[in-house]
């Protein structure tokens, strides 16, 4: 089974923005977070567009709460922008959603 | 001496399939979960819910349930309205069910501890442990009750 994810990186003014299409599971949480890790190392902030993002397991919710982690320890803002179906579920059934800067377009970060 | 306790019999133990408890043996578990829910026609998005649950289930067992490589066993059942998902391995005698939820204001503290399981408990009509005889021995069997219809 390949690997059902895909990245893309835009800027949008002073952040960073990697859109994930796909899923955030065991089989690819590691490489996402890879992908995350190294794009906010360079950026003054980092949003995840996750419009196209399917699906999303506590593999995948460990990821988002590293990356928040990591922009905190390096004073930098992280945001998660258009979050839709499971993944909206998921993320306020686990409490994420309060934890997170949530915003539904690029334009409003 | 203790007192014995009365051992159950797993049912319809030629129904089963066995896997690695690998990353690869998950990877074909989830194939083989897929191919039944499609046959029985579950909605896009209730088979998301579906993998979701699943998943969280069978990667704790393949995580933790051995310390070396082990099986692990799955039996897919389909009912009217429901579909019923059985789990089982050989690891240490532990129910999963009682692991405790870390909620909200914990996580930024935190590890994640319990989340996958409460992400079950959302997913799951039901769920069972028991510590069952399988094949001549005893192993851990989970059981997990969804609901084919998403319920209002």
């Amino acid at each position: 089974m390949a690997e059902q994810i895909k990245f893309a990186s835009s800027t949008a003014g002073d952040w960073q923005v990697l859109a994930i299409e796909g899923r955030i599971d065991t089989l690819t949480a590691q490489t996402a977070e890879q992908e995350a890790l190294a794009l906010l190392a360079a950026a003054q902030n980092l949003a995840l567009e996750l419009e196209s993002l399917d699906y999303i397991s506590s593999a995948g919710l460990r990821v988002l709460l590293r990356l928040a982690k990591e922009a905190q320890r390096s004073a930098k803002a992280f945001a998660i922008v258009g979050v839709q179906g499971l993944v909206k579920e998921v993320l306020a059934e686990s409490g994420m959603d309060e934890l997170f800067t949530t915003v539904d377009s690029v334009a409003e970060l | 001496m203790g007192k014995k306790e009365k051992v159950h019999t797993v049912a319809n133990e030629k129904n089963w399939k066995v896997y690695s408890a690998t990353a690869a043996g998950y990877e074909q578990m989830l194939a083989d979960l897929r191919d039944f829910t499609t046959a029985v026609g579950l909605s896009a998005k209730r088979q998301l819910r579906l993998e979701l649950g699943f998943e969280e289930a069978a990667v704790n067992i393949i995580s933790y349930a051995y310390v070396e490589p082990g099986d692990i066993y799955m039996c897919l059942t389909a009912r009217s309205e429901s579909i019923v998902i059985e789990l089982l391995d050989y690891g240490e005698p532990f129910n999963p069910l009682t692991k405790r939820v870390t909620r909200a204001k914990e996580l930024a503290e935190r590890e994640l501890g319990g989340l996958g399981i409460d992400l079950m408990r959302r997913t799951f009509l039901l769920m069972e442990y028991s510590y069952d005889e399988f094949r001549g021995r005893l192993g851990n069997h989970l059981t997990l009750i969804f609901a084919i219809d998403e319920k209002e």
